[in-house]
């Protein structure tokens, strides 16, 4: 009897200490993070030029930009495709056209969180870099939905 | 009840304390050390600095890292610090081409995730900055 209370105390304790393991200790990424929709925030500044977009896009399991609506410097229009890349160590790639001025917004650098509810990156827009921020909208991971 | 019992109820009591309720521990500077990307935008009159990277933070010190101050390659030195109340304060810099930049971080927050810290500050010409970093590992 002994030995084994001693076992079940054992195990709640190891049960206890791996809820209070943080949630990024071994996250790993694949493709299918990125499905979804994902709230965009882009905000740049170049001499007298300024960056702003701000919208909603879908992503699909590929990738690829499907649908979705922006205001860019002021005029709403649409995603007009493009296509996002996340590496097994969440490096964001790839780039986002939208309907004004056919602009492809690059990315230079992007890191999806371990939560895999956020992007932040440095991107190549119209004129300059910018810092973007993309966050699912609706607060939760790929497939949790 | 005897003995055994009591202790066996206390370890599930224990335990479901542990899962059902949040964590609410003080973060610390040890909360920093990993790896992690960084962003620093800033935007003054019509000046504009970037820099992005990767950074390694133990024990308070920026141990090293590399990234782009611009777009001209760059290392990273300098320090991140938690005070009492969560507030980050520290600094980003590095060198590139012959020069040095600095990003200073006036304050700045842990999320309760401890994956993204949020920033803000100044950089070596005073420019107001927005910085992210984002855990690596």
């Amino acid at each position: 009897m002994k030995k084994i209370l001693t076992v079940a105390i054992f195990a709640l304790f190891s049960l206890s200490l791996f809820s209070m393991a943080p949630a990024w200790a071994q996250e790993r990424f694949s493709q299918d993070d990125l499905s979804g929709d994902w709230a965009i925030f882009l905000y740049g500044a170049y001499e007298t030029k300024t960056e702003h977009m701000f919208g909603i896009c879908r992503v699909n399991e590929l990738g690829m930009i499907t649908t979705g609506t922006n205001t860019y410097r002021g005029i709403d229009n649409q995603f007009r495709g493009g296509q996002l890349t996340v590496s097994e160590d969440g490096v964001v790639t790839g780039n986002i056209i939208i309907e004004a001025y056919r602009i492809e917004i690059e990315f230079l650098w992007s890191r999806m969180n371990m939560g895999k509810t956020e992007i932040t990156g440095m991107v190549e827009g119209q004129w300059y870099a910018g810092l973007i921020r993309m966050v699912k909208a609706n607060g939760t991971p790929a497939g949790d939905s | 009840m005897n003995k055994k019992k009591t202790i066996l109820l206390l370890a599930g009591i224990f335990v479901i304390l542990s899962v059902a309720a949040p964590l609410k521990a003080q973060q610390t500077t040890s909360d920093l050390n990993g790896t992690w990307d960084f962003f620093a935008y800033g935007y003054y009159e019509v000046f504009t600095t970037y820099c992005f990277g990767t950074i390694t933070v133990d024990n308070s010190a920026v141990t090293g890292g590399s990234g782009n101050y611009h777009s001209a390659p760059t290392g990273f030195g300098g320090g991140l610090h938690i005070g009492e109340d969560g507030d980050i304060t520290g600094s980003v810099f590095g060198a590139y081409d012959g020069n040095s930049f600095e990003y200073t971080i006036l304050s700045g927050r842990l999320n309760p995730d401890a994956d993204t810290i949020v920033a803000s500050g100044t950089d070596q010409n005073s420019w107001m900055c927005i910085y992210y970093f984002v855990r690596v590992k």
